[in-house]
């Protein structure tokens, strides 16, 4: 994830919470439903946020094996086929 | 007012997708270092093997039976070796499909792959270790 996505992420995270704030300020019977879906989703958004956070520190950590990576694991393997060159 | 729920739905559903794809490349790196770790483990235990068969055949004063059982031992090492280099390599399709495509992909098959070779790898350790304090 790019800074740029995990910025965009925030404001998801931020709009949603926003959003959660005004419904349960609501006072019409009929979006209680979504007033709890509201309450729910201001809940989860630091814990999204900080799930978020944590991959994109896992990423910077170890990013995804690259292809000479792969390709260099590839040539350990194919030694086992002949030990005495080990 | 539905619209801007609407949007709150959404955007929690994109979020929990994204987090689940970005999941993804974690994974495989983990996958991959432990891939690594035992593949590393297996040829340090074999170079050492086949430097310690180099260092004993060097001496001038081995005995034929110690030549007879380093023989011996390095049939069996070998094969062990040839054998885990088998595992290894399906592991690794494994691994490469799970990159290429994780919904389709046999996680399982893969994570009893990975169990397994991290036990064979301390297995040749052991092997190796055995026969050279055997063979003295």
């Amino acid at each position: 994830m790019t800074p740029d996505q995990l910025a965009a992420l925030k404001l998801e995270v931020n709009g949603a919470a926003d959003l959660a704030g005004s419904l349960i300020g609501a006072i019409d019977p009929a979006l209680i439903p979504f007033v709890l879906l509201g309450k729910g989703a201001a809940a989860l958004a630091p814990d999204l946020l900080n799930d978020a956070e944590n991959i994109v520190a896992n990423l910077k950590a170890g990013a995804d094996p690259s292809q000479s990576d792969n390709d260099a694991l590839a040539v350990k393997i194919a030694a086992f086929e002949r030990p005495e060159t080990i | 007012m539905k619209s801007k729920v609407h949007r709150a739905i959404l955007g929690v559903v994109i979020l929990n997708a994204l987090l689940l794809l970005t999941a993804c490349p974690s994974l495989n790196r983990n996958l991959f270092n432990t891939e690594t770790l035992a593949v590393d483990t297996v040829t340090g235990a074999t170079h050492l093997f086949n430097q310690y068969e180099a260092t004993l055949l060097a001496q001038t004063n081995h005995t034929s039976q110690q030549s007879a059982e380093v023989a011996q031992n390095k049939t069996v090492v070998y094969n062990m070796v040839r054998s885990f280099g088998v595992s290894v390599k399906t592991v690794d399709l494994l691994r490469l499909a799970y990159a290429t495509n994780s919904a389709t992909s046999n996680l399982t098959a893969l994570q009893a792959g990975l169990a397994a070779l991290s036990a064979n790898s301390s297995n040749i350790v052991f092997t190796v270790q055995y026969f050279m304090q055997q063979t003295k």
